[in-house]
């Protein structure tokens, strides 16, 4: 899941600790999703979207790409003025629980 | 020449000075470990820093990001790029957006490069050596 870190060279433990960091800021955008789940208008607002817009450009970079692609989808819609369905809401709680829980 | 020396080679990478301006902290620890070949590296969160660390010491490159509160990229580009000290200095933008229309934006406001995240390391550094060689051979 390192594709785009290791063209160079290996990820050695520098990139394993901001890994470590990226993982908890995905526990904290999983809440925000969760939170945004129960919500009926455009859920969370401004700092929802802001957090979408970083997890797209920061997942990926760090080789999640499903994650950084369904962020990324979100970050479109909210950037044209459309809310996110349910199911989008959903895919992206399990893929950020997925890597916030990978080992 | 292998592509590598393009920008002047080792040498060159422990000499130039990069400044790395994003307003999310963990790109740019990322950012900097992606670049750590370059270990001259200065790093602002907010446009505003960015400009000001630029003003104290002019760097050989400046990678900006876009989306930023206080002034994003564009605007700090176009501030950068009124001064005659950092009017020539390489900017790379690296941007979350990959609109057509903010890329031309962003290049109308004096950006030499423009890349999208997901940043890929290899492209990243390639893209720094091209621009540094290029700012090395308008000042020579």
């Amino acid at each position: 899941m390192t594709a785009s870190l290791d063209s160079e060279r290996p990820a050695n433990d520098l990139f394993a600790a901001i890994r470590g960091r990226f993982q908890s800021r995905c526990h904290r955008d999983l809440a925000l999703v969760r939170k945004a789940m129960t919500e009926r208008d455009t859920p969370g607002g401004g700092d929802f979207h802001t957090a979408i817009h970083k997890l797209a450009g920061l997942a990926g970079t760090f080789g999640y790409a499903r994650l950084g692609g369904l962020a990324a989808a979100l970050d479109a819609r909210l950037v044209a003025g459309d809310g996110p369905s349910y199911d989008e809401l959903r895919m992206l709680e399990a893929a950020l629980e997925q890597v916030a829980t990978a080992p | 020449m292998p592509r590598s020396d393009i920008g002047g080679g080792k040498a060159s990478e422990l000499d130039a000075q990069l400044l790395l301006v994003d307003d999310d902290p963990l790109m740019i620890e990322l950012l900097s470990a992606m670049l750590d070949h370059f270990p001259n590296r200065r790093t602002a969160t907010s446009g505003m820093e960015g400009i000001r660390l630029a003003r104290e010491l002019p760097p050989d490159l400046i990678l900006l990001d876009i989306g930023m509160p206080d002034l994003d990229g564009i605007g700090a580009c176009e501030v950068l790029r009124s001064q005659p000290a950092l009017a020539s200095v390489p900017v790379i933008f690296i941007s979350g957006n990959h609109n057509t229309s903010t890329a031309v934006a962003a290049f109308r406001a004096g950006g030499n490069d423009y890349i999208t995240k997901p940043v890929n390391q290899a492209l990243l550094l390639q893209r720094v050596r091209e621009q540094l060689g290029r700012g090395r051979e308008e000042r020579a």
